[in-house]
């Protein structure tokens, strides 16, 4: 360590005393390339006793009409207006009208809460989570010095954006990645998808009613979702692998437990852009009120494509698995549906049953086959199923202190990808089920599930949220 | 070459033994080292007793096959 030291003292880098003060660094678990150097000092002179603080005010952002003058600050904005206008108008590379659509939306922060309509038009539920004095439920957009607030076309004096159900699917996939979704489906609400979405929305009981009306509104008893909303744009968010596993013997942890309320945060936050980006091209979007409101979601990305029902009852997806939330908007931007799969998933669930195994509940079902006969009136009747005693899953929450999610921790399909084993397993299985039951063996005899040391995460260099967002893009 | 020099004749089943080592060599070394990756060691571990055994044994017996041909 002395030898260290001295070396250290040269280079100007930091010292270390002993090896804990090494591994407590929080720079000990940065990965940098070997010829980045930690340094005591920045590579720019800084003459601290020079410095004041500095007025905030004063920066460009905040003043720059005062330093350029109020008039030529006016010509300018009123230039960069016209030109947007035109440049939509032109069709201009870069600049089209789904290019402001994107910058626009991307820039939005997401609302506090969630709001059917889109923050800008309020709705009652925004009323709730606003202060007694407001009645009108309507929300503050986020003032971005940069960017005019989004207008809709009509507002903006332009047509609204025109594509085929095929360019809008490709265009809205690109968009949602870019806001931070992993996969994106879309449905028509024909007959049958239309009993996907809830009778009455399921945190304040409005009724949701199709009618034949222009707009989507919304009054203290109901939501209206015009008949025109023909699709629904179904999409989802990854959890980490790493933070779902670390539940202790078979509870949850907090530490768990987080993964699943970011992804929430993050979907709502998805939704909120997408509604504003419709809205830019001048179409509607319209979002659950709550994460799990307005329709069921994992129905939803069973009939969308994004993966298959499970014994968990949960969406698995043959890229994610389990560790995936699943979030929907309904619009009425013309999209082409996606089909559901078959990659041997639910097949697979037959004789696995792992998760049912391993539900501290015993919440789950242990039947080999899937059944029409529901549970309790929280299942919904009408699909062959494993139907879960869901309260008794709740009350464990109680218990436990935290959300449960052992049964998408201990699933075969929860895994990472860089073993050749996971490319082999996973197509052999979506082709035959011959070996599911020795594949289930292997994945215990490999300890793949098992839960890790909670507090052995915060050492850990993972990257954003988590997760791998190169999975299934052109990137991997 | 040695086996050329000296006239030596191998058995097709040699060959094809080695291959197979070698493969499973190779395919252990990539599910260890990915494992690792993944931050599954006991994946990693138990991968080497699965696969890399095999590999192991199945070397051992093409090297004699080819050594004592």
């Amino acid at each position: 360590m002395k030898m260290l030291e001295l070396e250290q003292a040269k280079a100007g880098a930091t010292i270390f005393h002993d090896l804990d003060e090494v591994i407590a660094s929080p720079t000990a678990a940065w990965k940098r390339p070997w010829w980045v150097r930690w340094v005591d000092k920045p590579t720019v002179e800084i003459d601290w006793d020079n410095m004041q603080r500095f007025d905030g005010r004063k920066m460009q952002q905040v003043s720059w009409a005062k330093y350029v003058g109020e008039d030529v600050a006016k010509r300018l904005t009123q230039l960069r207006d016209k030109r947007m206008k035109q440049w939509i108008l032109e069709n201009k590379s870069g600049y089209t009208l789904r290019d402001r659509a994107m910058l626009l939306a991307g820039a939005q922060a997401g609302s506090v809460g969630t709001s059917f309509l889109g923050f800008w038009r309020g709705s009652s539920e925004m009323s709730r989570l606003q202060t007694p004095e407001s009645s009108t439920g309507t929300y503050v957009q986020v003032k971005d010095p940069f960017q005019p607030r989004p207008l809709s076309p009509e507002e903006w004096g332009i047509p609204r954006w025109q594509g085929s159900p095929e360019e809008n699917a490709r265009m809205i996939q690109a968009v949602m990645r870019h806001f931070g979704a992993d996969q994106v489906g879309f449905l028509e609400l024909d007959e049958h998808i239309r009993k996907l979405v809830y009778s009455f929305d399921a945190r304040d009981g409005k009724a949701l009613e199709f009618e034949d009306v222009d707009q989507a509104y919304e009054t203290d008893n109901k939501r209206v979702i015009p008949e025109r909303a023909r699709w629904v744009i179904v999409f989802s968010v990854q959890m980490s692998d790493e933070l779902i596993k670390r539940y202790a013997g078979k509870a949850p942890t907090a530490l768990s437990s987080s993964t699943v309320g970011l992804a929430y945060a993050q979907g709502r936050n998805i939704s909120d852009r997408l509604q504003t980006f419709l809205y830019v091209l001048g179409y509607q979007g319209l979002m659950g009120t709550w994460y799990n409101g307005l329709a069921i979601a994992p129905a939803l990305g069973v009939m969308a494509g994004l993966g298959e029902l499970s014994r968990l009852n949960k969406l698995i997806s043959p890229e994610y698995g389990p560790l995936q939330r699943i979030f929907k908007v309904i619009t009425d931007l013309p999209l082409t549906s996606t089909k559901p799969i078959d990659a041997g998933i639910m097949r697979f669930c037959r004789t696995c049953k792992k998760c049912a195994e391993a539900c501290p509940a015993k919440a789950l079902s242990m039947e080999t086959e899937p059944s029409w006969e529901v549970v309790g009136p929280w299942n919904n009747p009408g699909h062959r199923a494993y139907f879960q005693d869901g309260p008794r899953c709740r009350n464990w929450w109680s218990v436990s202190t935290v959300g449960c999610s052992t049964c998408l921790a201990v699933c075969p399909f929860s895994r990472k990808d860089k073993s050749f084993v996971h490319k082999l397993v996973q197509p052999t299985l979506s082709l035959t089920p011959l070996l599911n039951g020795f594949f289930t063996r292997m994945h215990t005899f490999f300890g793949y599930g098992q839960a890790r040391e909670p507090e052995s995460w915060w050492e850990l260099n993972l990257p954003p949220h988590g997760i791998n967002s190169v999975r299934g893009t052109q990137l991997e | 070459m040695w086996v050329i020099q000296e006239n030596v004749t191998v058995g097709w089943y040699v060959w094809l033994l080695g291959a197979l080592a070698l493969l499973l060599g190779t395919l252990t070394a990539q599910h260890y080292f990915a494992s690792l990756q993944e931050l599954e060691p006991k994946a990693a571990r138990r991968g080497l007793l699965v696969m890399g055994v095999p590999a192991l044994i199945l070397a051992g017996v093409a090297s004699w096959l080819f050594l004592t041909s």
